[in-house]
């Protein structure tokens, strides 16, 4: 029953809620007539908290949660429900005749309020962490890159976090191990160091979580095993020699599950990402709507989950068309200008285009100079320029620039084999094709 | 409910006065659009694609994966040996019965690229895009016949009546092109795929989703061309008036059908144009011929694959191409792996490496999924038909276990995924099913398998049935 916690606890608070704005709402000579509610809904409220300690208990004997704030998150809980009895009862006795002070009752039903909030604090920390107001839980923050953390406080310790902690901390320390941070670990316990950095085998932390579960030295004993990935990540880690400070990019992933599994759980992308991935696009207006329908021949939006657009340009274009989409440039992300003549003159007609990621203009006629002009789009990743008939020059100048490019099509350009390698060997960054 | 009774109570449906109102304002609308179009209106992804068009070379008869790409030494020491009963207990094969003997690889492998892949001497053109390819090595399947197998691989169901995936695609995302139909697919080879032309049907969806054959010898499209004595102008003026007579039809039977049909002749119309133009080979220069060894004038795996370069550059939306002649049992000589199947590598070498290659140079790999595989894979054993040995060396049919590969458009290159066990025989890590591949192929043209669905017979249909996974594993 214990994972109905969270679900049963919210039930509570919003009656425990509830009652008290009800309760000054009746002051209201137009909803006095509702005065006898309070009593029973506060009722109501206190019993279905009750039944949260309860499920709450169940929860905490998974071994799950322990520690500073499970304790004050378990005390308030407690004055929770007894002082939202107390309320009850003195509402109910209230009902016909005042046998308690108002003034009383106000002051029990604020306090009651008040703990709530602070019960709600201790258990948010519990599940989400530090802060849990203005911090979403490591696992929902998304788009990480790889080099951005490290592997031990990113992904090892979080692990220890959840499902050691509870008996291997400072105050509680089971086999003299304290699980809290790197430090700790590296001490050992009372049977010496438990990691051998390099050696997962000889490690005692790894023997220990990969024994039988029925051996009575398997941990964790009670609560949630770690599970395959979370034992992989661990090998990963001491493999690749248990450092704190190492990141996903000194000691890159091999096993593609652990890669994928890095990915889904911790939001780490793996390898490149596009900006429009990363952000969703200007807000949706009717005017791009609009526009949208207006030319549905050039204009589709990317997917129905962005706000980004796609463009595409074919040789039919007029200069005024252009001039329209350049009202909503900001949104344009894609544009597929292959083999439409277009020229540099009227391309800038489209706007500054601050989130053109992806552009073609294969079949071309840009030049040094033209193509030299695009490093005043900043956003840029793909570029595709196939039998266009720039040089090595104009492309140089655009490399030097464009910290933003990932791809870069060269082919059938005026740019000789000889010229391209020594770009490809000069721009390690860049995919040049 | 019989078939019947269904489609004439969907009759009634569509000629009710609620349905005139509500599907018919934007219905007649849209129409209007739609037969200006010709083509089905572009729709609005899921989720933002990483892939816009889709290659598929089909290998139709299913080429062995052990004479190609996945290597098992094991194999040449127990060449010749009687198989253990514990391989065939319980199991159905096509053709072998009593105690088949193993049969090693037949070619030679090396590793190439810096994933170094395991690629077979016989591709020698194909090792060198090892790179740009991802490997599927645990492929399996659930029918080891070639049409249910066929059926299952590119339309979800091994019985008839399903859209083929081709069909999905063009339904769920609409066409990127006014001229060209958005579903086309080359045969070479001299025959059809035994699942016949379902294997590019459009089923239960709307038959302008269906895939369009094109002719790679002759007439690409046949009677496309203008009789003699009859002028554009004049054909132009034919199409329009039975347009219009048709127009009338729509107006009293709301039959959907008609407005494909409409679709069609305006579709028809323009391909008289276009089609004729995106299928001469002739205009590529001559390094373009060479590199992918074609040969104008004749239907060749490489022509088509020219082609469908050409036809993803006017980004066309589905390619399917086939090639017969991969069935190598050892019962001919044109079907067996010492004599058909070298021919078949030889034919199909050159001209897909050069195609990945091409697709890459001009940045079109990029957001184009190359498929490469056939329906299943082929028994570690050597095939002895009703107990007798074959007169030349063959393989039977395998669904536990065959290799495909794909690449671009989002797929990671490099990577061989999942692997058999040490004969090959069925998968052991990372095995990925043909609903699995699908439900990928799907969410890189930035489609949920899951939300892709028709309504029909009084339920959705999707194309990966009630299985499909994305293998994200794969995924760049």
């Amino acid at each position: 029953m214990g994972e109905i916690h969270p679900i049963v606890v919210h039930f509570a608070v919003t009656l425990l809620f509830a009652a008290p704005l009800l309760f000054w709402l009746t002051k209201l000579p137009a909803l006095y007539f509702l005065k006898d509610l309070v009593g029973p809904l506060n009722g109501l409220g206190s019993g279905i908290g009750i039944f949260a300690l309860w499920t709450g208990w169940q929860l905490a004997n998974t071994g799950f949660y322990a520690g500073e704030d499970f304790e004050s998150h378990r005390f308030l809980a407690f004055s929770v429900v007894i002082i939202g009895s107390i309320a009850t009862i003195f509402l109910l006795f209230n009902r016909h005749q005042n046998i308690f002070s108002d003034y009383l009752i106000k002051v029990l039903l604020l306090v009651q309020g008040v703990l709530i909030v602070a019960t709600g604090n201790k258990g948010g920390m519990l599940t989400h962490g530090d802060k849990p107001w203005i911090k979403t839980p490591h696992s929902l923050s998304l788009n990480k890159m790889e080099g951005s953390f490290t592997i031990y406080d990113g992904l090892i310790q979080p692990i220890f976090d959840l499902k050691c902690i509870a008996c291997h901390q400072e105050t509680n320390k089971n086999g003299g191990l304290s699980l809290v941070n790197f430090e700790s670990l590296m001490e050992g316990g009372s049977s010496g160091p438990v990691i051998q950095s390099g050696e997962v085998n000889q490690s005692l932390l790894f023997e220990r979580i990969t024994l039988s579960k029925s051996s009575t030295k398997y941990m964790p004993p009670t609560g949630w095993p770690l599970n395959y990935d979370e034992i992989n990540l661990i090998a990963h880690w001491i493999a690749t020699g248990a450092k704190k400070e190492a990141n996903l990019i000194d000691h890159p992933l091999t096993d593609m599950r652990l890669v994928s599994y890095v990915e889904e759980v911790y939001g780490i992308k793996n390898g490149f990402q596009s900006k429009i991935e990363k952000q969703n696009g200007t807000m949706w207006t009717e005017e791009i709507e609009n526009i949208l329908k207006k030319y549905p021949q050039y204009l589709q939006r990317i997917a129905v989950n962005t706000n980004w657009v796609s463009l595409k340009i074919d040789s039919f274009y007029s200069a005024d068309i252009l001039e329209e989409f350049s009202n909503i440039t900001t949104s344009i992300a894609w544009i597929d200008a292959g083999k439409s003549n277009i020229t540099l003159e009227d391309f800038a007609l489209l706007g500054a285009l601050p989130n053109l990621v992806r552009l073609s203009l294969d079949f071309n006629k840009w030049d040094n100079q033209a193509v030299s002009q695009l490093v005043n789009y900043p956003s840029i990743e793909f570029l595709n320029l196939y039998a266009n008939p720039v040089g090595e020059e104009g492309i140089i100048q655009l490399l030097n620039e464009k910290i933003s490019l990932n791809k870069l099509i060269i082919g059938a350009t005026q740019v000789e084999e000889g010229e391209k390698s020594g770009i490809i060997k000069n721009y390690p960054g860049v995919e040049i094709l | 409910m019989n078939l019947l009774d269904e489609a004439l109570f969907e009759r009634h449906q569509l000629s009710t006065r609620r349905h005139f109102l509500k599907a018919c304002a934007t219905g007649l609308g849209s129409m209007a659009m739609g037969s200006l179009l010709g083509a089905p209106d572009p729709k609005i992804p899921h989720f933002i694609p990483k892939a816009k068009r889709v290659i598929f070379l089909h290998m139709a008869g299913a080429p062995s994966q052990l004479e190609l790409f996945d290597y098992k030494p094991l194999l040449k020491e127990l060449n010749g040996k009687d198989c253990p009963p514990s391989l065939l207990e319980g199991k159905r094969f096509a053709f072998i019965s009593g105690v088949p003997q193993m049969l090693g690889p037949q070619a030679n492998f090396s590793r190439h690229g810096q994933s170094g892949a395991w690629i077979s001497d016989l591709l020698p053109h194909f090792s060198k895009m090892a790179d740009d390819v991802c490997f599927l090595k645990a492929m399996h399947t659930d029918e080891f016949n070639h049409a249910p197998a066929q059926l299952l691989f590119y339309s979800g169901s091994p019985r008839l009546g399903r859209p083929s995936m081709g069909s999905w695609v063009t339904y769920g995302l609409g066409s990127m092109n006014e001229n060209l139909p958005s579903f086309v697919v080359l045969v070479s080879g001299g025959k059809t795929p035994s699942a016949g032309k379902s294997v590019w049907g459009s089923g239960f969806l709307p038959s302008i989703y269906q895939g369009v054959q094109c002719r790679a010898k002759g007439e690409p499209v046949l009677f496309a061309a203008n009789p003699n004595g009859m002028s554009a102008s004049e054909r132009k003026k034919t199409i329009e008036a039975i347009n219009q007579i048709n127009e009338k039809k729509y107006q009293t039977f709301k039959d959907p059908e008609t407005l494909t049909r409409i679709g069609q002749y305006e579709m028809a119309f323009k391909m008289q144009m276009s089609v004729p133009e995106a299928m001469d080979i002739q205009q590529e220069p001559d390094y373009i011929h060479e590199m992918y060894g074609t040969a104008p004038g004749r239907a060749s795996f490489a022509n088509n694959c020219l082609l469908a370069r050409r036809l993803a550059e006017r980004d066309v939306r589905f390619i399917q191409l086939f090639h017969w002649g991969w069935d190598s049992h050892g019962a001919s000589s044109g079907e067996s792996l010492d004599n058909g199947f070298l021919q078949r590598c030889k034919e199909v070498d050159q001209p897909m490496s050069a195609l990945l290659k091409d697709l890459k140079q001009r940045g079109l790999l990029d957001d184009t999924i190359v498929v490469w595989g056939g329906e299943f894979g082929r028994t570690p054993m050597l095939e002895n038909r009703n107990g007798v040995a074959n007169p030349f060396v063959g393989r039977d049919h395998q669904t536990d276990a065959f290799t495909i590969w794909m690449a671009g458009g989002g797929i990671k290159g490099g990577l061989s995924y999942g692997e058999t066990d040490e004969i090959g025989y069925s998968g052991i890590k990372n095995r990925v099913h043909v609903h699995d591949m699908q439900a990928t192929i799907l969410h890189n043209l930035g489609l949920h398998h899951e939300e892709l669905t028709y309504h029909f017979q009084g339920r959705d249909f999707r194309l990966t049935d009630t299985a499909g996974r994305v293998v994200k594993e794969i995924l760049a």
